[in-house]
């Protein structure tokens, strides 16, 4: 029996908000010293996987290859419009917003 | 059924996380254990307050043959949210980190970052060029590099073989 993983000594797991809005989810992970160009973000079956590789505690001079990654997995619900997510990386913070399926959005019911 | 022991620091934790108003408990709670574990340290600051701290950057720190380079992780923060000190060979990085807007009609559904006030201090060794700090802040993480004095820096002597 082998027991895969992909993580590492160096995986550095981001602390994460999660809101519930009527329309979307929005989550938030705290990635620091990541640089844009080099965070993914991708679904695949349901499984929402965020990386980003970052400079180890002592480098200085970036021309070492980064030693030290953020990943964090997370399992969509099945409302997640999976085709319109949406990501925005600011001050060290990655916010990633997923909207809900139409058919899952609240709705009025008027009353005849 | 088993019977645990009663943990009333974990009771805390989780109060604090399922209702908001018992937040500040926990807060008290670390603020309480940050007293004790700076008395047996024995680094606590005058003008330190006990309750002005709500969470503590991560914070690296590396020496160099010319310099000393600190990193702080102050990620969703603004440059101007952050204010660096330098009093009495005492750097000193403060700031605060404001809580997300909407709250209007959304549910928290996990809360693990941290929000509020910060401050660390840093006893800067004698060998600091204090007029040479240099402060860079990009993607959420604050590089502050601390020049060496040039009589602090290694010499290389050579020594000659007669």
């Amino acid at each position: 029996m082998t027991n895969e993983t992909r993580q590492t000594a160096h995986t550095l797991v981001p602390a994460v908000d999660i809101i519930e809005t009527p329309a979307a989810y929005v989550v938030r992970l705290d990635i620091p010293g990541a640089e844009r160009e080099r965070i993914s973000a991708k679904v695949e079956e349901n499984t929402l996987t965020v990386s980003a590789p970052v400079s180890a505690a002592g480098e200085v001079s970036k021309d070492i290859e980064p030693v030290r990654e953020y990943r964090r997995e997370f399992s969509l619900a099945n409302d997640v419009d999976v085709q319109s997510i949406d990501a925005r990386y600011e001050l060290g913070v990655l916010t990633i917003t997923l909207n809900k399926k139409t058919q899952y959005l609240p709705k009025e019911i008027s009353i005849n | 059924m088993s019977l645990v022991k009663w943990n009333p620091a974990q009771d805390v934790t989780r109060w604090s996380t399922e209702f908001p108003a018992f937040r500040g408990l926990e807060s008290l709670r670390r603020d309480m254990n940050r007293i004790f574990d700076d008395f047996f340290r024995g680094d606590v600051t005058a003008d330190e307050s006990f309750f002005g701290r709500d969470w503590t950057p991560a914070v690296d720190i590396v020496e160099t043959s010319d310099a000393y380079v600190l990193k702080a992780e102050l990620p969703g923060i603004a440059k101007d949210d952050v204010k660096i000190t330098l009093e009495n060979s005492v750097l000193t990085i403060r700031g605060e980190k404001k809580g997300a807007s909407e709250t209007n009609n959304a549910s928290l559904r996990r809360v693990e970052r941290s929000y509020g006030l910060f401050e660390r201090s840093f006893t800067l060794p004698g060998t600091v060029r204090a007029g040479g700090i240099d402060a860079q802040y990009k993607d959420g993480l604050l590089t502050l590099t601390l020049p060496k004095a040039e009589e602090a820096k290694p010499k290389v002597i050579d020594v000659k073989v007669k």
